[in-house]
């Protein structure tokens, strides 16, 4: 079966949680700092991916409840997720150098 | 558009969902939207206008909803579904198949069938709950019920009250399929292909079916005139070059014993 790789905003999240558990609202505002306000997106179109990253097994969500009482849905990487955050990470930073070594190419 | 309505439009769109899922996505959301409300609060904003705010960062509900609801395989809905339906199904013919093999129901049911089918005899000379069986190819008759005495009527049902009652036997006969879920050939009975022989050889075929056969099983009443002495009757079946016969003792007059039969 052909291994179906994931998007941008998939390698994003895995890699954020790669770190800690987190909720999505939290995601949107770790998402925005670590870019520097890079990749800023409308905040709901955060939870298709999620839960299409869920369904597909790369994470796993729970409940907890916060300081104040409300309950949060954490989204926690799978082993799966990690073997994927791997692989595309790997992609992603032979494909970032090959456009670096052009553009720089082009500069000199 | 307000929380109120995010929440109605993208509520609307998670059709995929089972309904915790759905209140799952719901709470998520609900939960993003107050935080954020919270946080643009504290930037001057009144408490209206935070929370318009943050709707609106949220982004189009319909939109969310209908992405969220295609990351759900609607495979699991399917199965539900045909699985609901295989349940249905085989409950019915196991229904079915309990009506025909389960032994409490077989007792209830004879004794139903002993009463539905109205005694000839004003005096029966001797009568007997009992269980004999016959396979016939894939078929299993059984008796549950022999009656003897002297019928009003001849064999052809005319009334004779004057005449000397002929000693008749009646016997109450029971056929389902070996395999549960098979029904009962409708012509079993009929057309000649079970009948009942007196010692003398003479042979009487379907008396009565019972009104309440249904297509797991089929019940019958058989009859034959009887001679003075006749001890035994023997039920026979010719059906689909499968041949079968089962003597069957009669009830003796001083009580309703039940006695072994001898295929």
């Amino acid at each position: 079966m052909k291994k179906k790789s994931i998007d941008h905003a998939q390698l994003l999240v895995l890699s954020l949680l790669r770190g800690e558990d987190m909720y999505g609202y939290q995601i949107i505002l770790e998402l925005a700092r670590r870019s520097q306000n890079v990749f800023e997106m409308k905040e709901g179109t955060l939870y298709p991916v999620l839960h299409g990253m869920e369904q597909a097994g790369l994470l796993e969500a729970y409940e907890s409840a916060a300081p104040n009482g409300r309950a949060r849905r954490y989204y926690h990487i799978t082993r799966r997720g990690l073997t994927a955050l791997g692989e595309e990470q790997e992609s992603w930073q032979r494909y970032s150098a090959g456009v670096n070594a052009v553009l720089r190419a082009s500069e000199g | 558009m307000d929380k109120r309505e995010f929440m109605q439009l993208l509520s609307e769109q998670l059709s995929r969902l089972t309904r915790f899922e759905r209140y799952d996505v719901c709470n998520e959301f609900s939960g993003h939207i107050d935080e954020r409300t919270e946080a643009l609060s504290a930037h001057d904003y009144s408490n209206e206008q935070a929370e318009q705010r943050a709707v609106l960062m949220m982004g189009d509900p319909v939109e969310i909803g209908q992405a969220i609801n295609r990351q759900y395989s609607t495979f699991w809905l399917v199965m539900i579904v045909v699985s609901a339906l295989l349940v249905l199904y085989l409950g019915l013919l196991l229904w079915g198949s309990v009506r025909s093999s389960n032994s409490v129901f077989d007792a209830a049911y004879a004794a139903s069938a002993t009463y539905d089918f109205v005694s000839f005899f004003d005096e029966p000379e001797a009568a007997a709950d009992t269980d004999y069986q016959m396979e016939v190819g894939d078929y299993i008759l059984r008796v549950y019920y022999v009656q003897v005495g002297h019928d009003v009527r001849d064999i052809y049902d005319t009334l004779r009250p004057d005449s000397d009652f002929a000693r008749q036997v009646y016997l109450h006969v029971y056929a389902y399929h070996k395999n549960p879920f098979k029904p009962v050939a409708q012509n079993l009975f009929s057309n000649g292909h079970t009948v009942l022989q007196n010692e003398a050889g003479e042979e009487c075929s379907l008396h009565a079916r019972a009104l309440a056969s249904v297509i797991y099983h089929d019940a019958a009443l058989l009859h034959v005139p009887l001679g003075d002495n006749d001890t035994y009757v023997t039920l026979r079946c010719d059906f689909l070059g499968e041949h079968a016969a089962l003597t069957i003792p009669l009830p003796r007059a001083e009580g309703t014993n039940e006695t072994e039969g001898a295929a």
